[in-house]
C-alpha cells in the first residue's frame, strides 16, 4: 500500500456517501388500464445504458441522438429482458407502444420506452413485477416504480432494489369508501386550483350583501337577506354544473374544450362587468345557473384526465361533485362574514366591489383571449 | 392563469417530467458521458474492456475495483461504488486480502459498519503487513465513537506505515478523548519536524490540525493550517467542507462563495454554498436551497438514509423546520457518532425544544471528554432546559 493511496483514503475518511451525486435510478410508471392490461413508461438513464450496451460508438464521450437511435432495438431488448411481469405464474408479454424517445431528468438525459402489457391469465389480486436492470453491474441501482391500480386515482410508490427485485402490484381497486374519499379530495383540490371557477363565484357573490337602489348600492338590511341571496347563487351554480358534469362524464354530451374554456373565461368577465353596470340584478342566480352549465363541462374534463374507475363510476362522480361543493362552501364561508361586516363601508363598495370587479374582468378577459385564440403556452 | 394547475401538479408530483421528445437531428448531442472529461475514468473503462476478454484475471479485476472505489471517493458518484462491488463479486472465494479490503470499503460506504469491520479484519489476517485495512478500521471506530478500539488500531498502524501516520491517527483519537491540547501540540510539532512530506499526507494532517485549533478557539492557528492544507494543491472535498464551516462560523460567508464556486454537484458543499448564500443574501441562495430540497426528496423516495447529517443541518438552518431536523439528526446519530453528528443533534433538539432527544449526544460528550467550546456551550443549554 503506497503512502499516496493511504493518504487518499484517510483524508476522506468516511465522508464518501455524503459527497453524493444522484445515484443510479430508473423511473417506471405503470398504470393498470384493466385488471390484466397495463400501460408502462420506463425512463432509463442514457449513462447507465451506455455502461452496459456501449452506446457511444465512436468513444468520444458524447452520445448523439443517432448513436442512441441506432441502438433502440438493443435498448428495447435490454428493457424486455430486465422487466418481467406475470399474473398467476403466466407472463404478461410487453409490446412496444411507441418509438424510443428521450426526456431530461435532473441528472441527465434518459431514454423513454413505452410498453403495453397484456397478461395471459387474469390475476385475482396482484401482478408480479420482477426487475433486474443493472443490478449485476451496480447493486446500488434502484428502480423507482409508480403504480396506479386500475380505478385508482393516486399512485403507489415501490422501490425495486437488488434485495427486493420482485414485488406485487396490488390490483384490487380501492374500497368504495377509499374511491369516494379520493374523488372528494380531487374535487376540493380542483376547485382550489381552478381559479376561474372561484372568481366566477366570487364575482357573483360580491353584490350579495348589498341591495341595489335607484341611487346606488345600499347595505343588505340583515344577514338573513344576504345569506338567502348567497344560497340562491350557490345552489343554482351547483345544480347547473352537477347536471353537465354528470352528462359529460357519462359520455352523453361532449363539447370541445377550447369552446368550454373560452366560455368559462367569458362568464367570469360578464359576472364582473355586471357588478359595475348592472344588467342582471335580482336574478343573478339565473346567470349562475346558465354559466354553471358550462363550468360543469370544465369540471368534466378534469375528471376525464383523472380517469374514471370502471365499476365505481357513480361513486367517483358523486365524490368529485361533493368535493367541488365542499370547496365552494369553504370559499363562501370565508367570504360571507367578511363581506357582510364590511358591506356598509365605502371601502367595500368602491375598493372591493368596483375595483375588484374591474381587476377580475381584466384578468378573465385576458384568459378569454388566450383560450379563444389559443395563445396559452401549454 | 393556466399556469396554476400546472405548477400545482408539478409540486404534487415530483416524478412528473416534461413530455418525452425526439431530437430533430441524429447529430444532436443528447448526453455527455463523464468519461469525456475524466482521464482516470477512461483508463478504468479500457481496463474493463480488457477484463471482458480475460474475465478470470483476478489482479486486473481488483485493480479495476480499486480504481472505481477511488473514483467514487473523489467524485461522490455512488454508481462507482456499485461498479466496484460488482467487479469484485466473483472473487469472494479467492482469499485475496485486497478483495476483502475493497469489500470492507464498499460495506462502510453503505453504513454496514459491522460487515465492513469483519471484512477488514479478514484482509489483515490475509496480509498482516497491509496498512490500509487497519487505517479503515480506525476510521470506522472513530465514526462509531469507539475510541479505545480506534486507539488500538492506531497502535497497529504505527509499524505498518510512515511514522507520521501512526502519530496522526493517535493524535486524532487523543484529541477526541480529553487530550486535545497535548494532541494538538505534539502533532503540530511532528508535522513541522517532518519537513517535506507527501502532499496528500500533509493535506490530511493540516486539516486535522486546523480542526483541533478551531476547537481550541485558536482562530489564527486554524486559519494557518487550513491555508497550509489548501496550499498542497489537491482537491479535497472534506477539506473544502471543513474550511467552509470554519469561515461560516467566523462570520466570513463571502469567502465561502468564492471558495466553493462551481461545487454545486456535491451535496456537502452545496449545503455550505446555500448557507453562505443565505448569510450574504446572494441571489443564488434560493436556487441552491431548492436543489438541496430536491436532492433530499429524491434520496427519501429512493429510501437512501446516507445523508442525514446534511439533511438535518439543511432542515434546521435553511428550512427552519426544527422537528424535521431533529428526526434526521436522531436517525443519523443512531449510525454515525462523529462530533459533527452530535453537534447537529444538540442544535436540532434545542431548536425543537426537546432537549431530552439530545441525551445520546450529551452522554457521548460526558463519557468521551471531547473538548470543544462551541459544543460545550450547546450541551450546557440542553442540560439547563431539560
Amino acid at each position: 500500500m503506497t503512502a499516496r493511496v493511504l493518504a487518499f483514503l484517510l483524508s476522506f475518511w468516511l465522508l464518501g456517501p455524503a459527497l453524493a451525486h444522484k445515484p443510479s435510478d430508473s423511473y417506471l410508471t405503470v398504470r393498470g388500464e384493466e385488471p390484466h392490461k397495463l400501460a408502462i413508461r420506463w425512463d432509463l438513464a442514457l449513462r447507465d445504458l451506455d455502461y452496459v450496451l456501449q452506446l457511444d460508438r465512436d468513444g468520444n464521450g458524447e452520445l448523439t441522438w443517432g448513436e442512441v437511435r441506432l441502438r433502440s432495438s438493443d435498448i428495447e431488448g435490454f428493457a424486455r429482458q430486465h422487466l418481467q411481469l406475470s399474473a398467476q405464474g403466466a407472463p404478461c408479454p410487453l409490446t412496444a407502444a411507441g418509438p424510443l424517445m428521450l426526456d431530461r431528468h435532473s441528472d441527465g438525459t434518459y431514454a423513454v420506452l413505452s410498453f403495453a402489457a397484456a397478461c395471459e391469465k387474469k390475476a385475482p389480486d396482484a401482478i408480479e413485477v420482477a426487475y433486474t436492470a443493472f443490478f449485476d453491474v451496480d447493486p446500488t441501482h434502484r428502480g423507482l416504480l409508480q403504480w396506479t391500480a386500475p380505478g385508482a386515482t393516486s399512485a403507489q410508490a415501490l422501490v425495486l432494489a437488488a434485495g427486493s427485485a420482485t414485488q406485487p402490484l396490488q390490483l384490487q381497486a380501492p374500497s368504495a369508501l377509499e374511491t369516494l374519499r379520493q374523488y372528494v379530495v380531487e374535487g376540493v383540490w380542483h376547485i382550489w386550483i381552478g381559479f376561474d371557477h372561484i372568481l366566477f363565484l366570487v364575482a357573483l357573490l360580491l353584490p350579495a350583501v348589498l341591495v341595489r337602489q335607484p341611487g346606488g348600492w345600499t347595505a343588505a338590511p340583515s344577514l338573513r337577506v344576504a345569506a338567502i341571496e348567497v344560497l340562491k347563487v350557490v345552489t343554482a351554480f351547483t345544480v347547473a354544473h352537477s347536471i353537465t358534469l354528470s352528462l359529460a362524464a357519462l359520455g352523453v354530451v361532449s363539447l370541445p374544450s377550447r369552446l368550454v374554456e373560452s366560455v368559462i373565461a367569458a362568464s367570469v368577465v360578464l359576472a364582473a362587468l355586471n357588478n359595475l353596470r348592472a344588467t342582471v340584478d335580482r336574478r343573478r342566480w339565473v346567470m349562475a345557473f346558465a354559466f354553471g352549465l358550462v363550468h360543469g363541462f370544465g369540471f368534466a374534463s378534469v375528471l376525464a384526465d383523472l380517469g374514471l374507475p370502471q365499476g365505481a363510476l357513480v361513486l367517483a362522480l358523486v365524490g368529485f361533485n361533493v368535493g367541488v361543493e365542499l370547496g365552494q362552501l369553504a370559499i363562501v364561508a370565508a367570504f360571507l362574514p367578511f363581506a357582510y361586516l364590511l358591506r356598509a363601508t365605502a371601502f367595500y363598495r368602491v375598493g372591493v366591489l368596483q375595483a375588484g370587479s374591474v381587476v377580475v374582468a381584466v384578468l378573465a378577459g385576458w384568459w378569454f383571449v388566450e383560450r379563444a385564440f389559443d395563445l396559452a403556452p401549454a | 392563469m393556466r399556469l396554476w394547475p400546472f405548477l400545482a401538479a408539478l409540486a404534487a408530483c415530483p416524478l412528473a417530467h416534461a413530455a418525452p421528445y425526439t431530437p430533430p437531428s441524429d447529430a444532436e448531442v443528447v448526453e455527455r458521458l463523464p468519461a469525456a472529461t475524466d482521464p482516470a475514468l477512461r483508463t478504468v473503462e479500457s481496463m474493463r474492456r480488457q477484463l471482458a476478454a480475460r474475465p478470470s484475471d483476478p489482479a486486473l479485476r481488483l485493480e479495476i475495483a480499486e480504481r472505481y472505489f477511488a473514483l467514487a471517493m473523489a467524485q461522490g458518484d455512488p454508481r462507482y461504488v456499485g461498479y466496484a462491488a460488482s467487479t469484485i463479486a466473483p472473487l469472494e472465494r479467492s482469499g485475496d486480502a485486497r478483495y476483502w479490503l475493497v469489500r470492507g470499503q464498499v460495506q462502510q460506504y453503505g453504513h454496514d459498519f459491522d460487515g465492513a469491520l469483519a471484512s477488514l479484519r479478514k484482509a489483515s489476517e490475509l496480509d498482516p503487513r497491509a496498512a490500509a485495512p487497519v487505517a479503515w478500521r480506525a476510521a470506522i471506530r472513530m465514526v462509531q465513537a469507539k475510541y479505545a478500539e480506534a486507539a488500538q488500531e492506531c497502535e497497529r498502524l504505527a509499524p505498518l506505515a510512515a511514522p507520521l501516520w501512526g502519530q496522526g491517527c493517535s493524535a486524532y483519537v487523543r484529541a477526541a478523548t480529553g487530550q486535545l491540547r497535548p494532541a494538538y501540540a505534539s502533532l503540530a510539532q511532528a508535522v513541522a519536524a517532518a519537513g517535506a512530506i507527501d502532499p496528500d499526507l500533509a493535506l490530511w494532517q493540516h486539516t486535522r490540525l486546523a480542526e483541533m485549533a478551531t476547537r481550541l478557539q485558536d482562530w489564527g492557528g486554524a486559519e494557518r493550517h487550513f491555508r497550509a492544507a489548501l496550499a498542497q494543491g489537491a482537491t479535497d472535498q472534506f477539506l473544502l467542507a471543513a474550511y467552509a464551516d470554519f469561515l461560516l462560523q467566523r462570520g466570513r460567508p463571502a469567502e465561502v462563495l468564492a471558495l466553493l464556486a462551481g461545487w454545486e454537484r456535491s451535496d456537502v458543499l452545496l449545503l455550505r454554498l446555500a448557507l453562505a448564500g443565505k448569510a450574504t443574501a446572494d441571489p443564488r441562495a434560493a436556487g441552491w436551497n431548492r436543489q438541496l430540497r430536491d436532492r433530499f426528496a429524491d434520496a427519501e423516495r429512493r429510501g437512501d438514509r446516507l445523508h442525514e447529517q446534511e439533511a438535518a443541518r439543511w432542515a434546521l438552518e435553511l428550512e427552519g423546520d426544527a422537528a424535521k431536523a431533529l428526526a434526521f439528526a436522531s436517525s443519523n446519530y443512531g449510525k454515525q457518532k462523529e462530533p459533527r453528528d452530535a453537534e447537529v443533534l444538540l442544535r436540532a433538539a434545542l431548536a425543537a425544544r426537546q432537549p431530552a432527544a439530545a441525551q445520546p449526544a450529551l452522554a457521548w460528550l460526558r463519557e468521551s471528554g471531547y473538548e470543544d467550546a462551541g459544543l460545550a456551550q450547546l450541551a450546557k443549554q440542553a442540560e439547563a432546559s431539560k
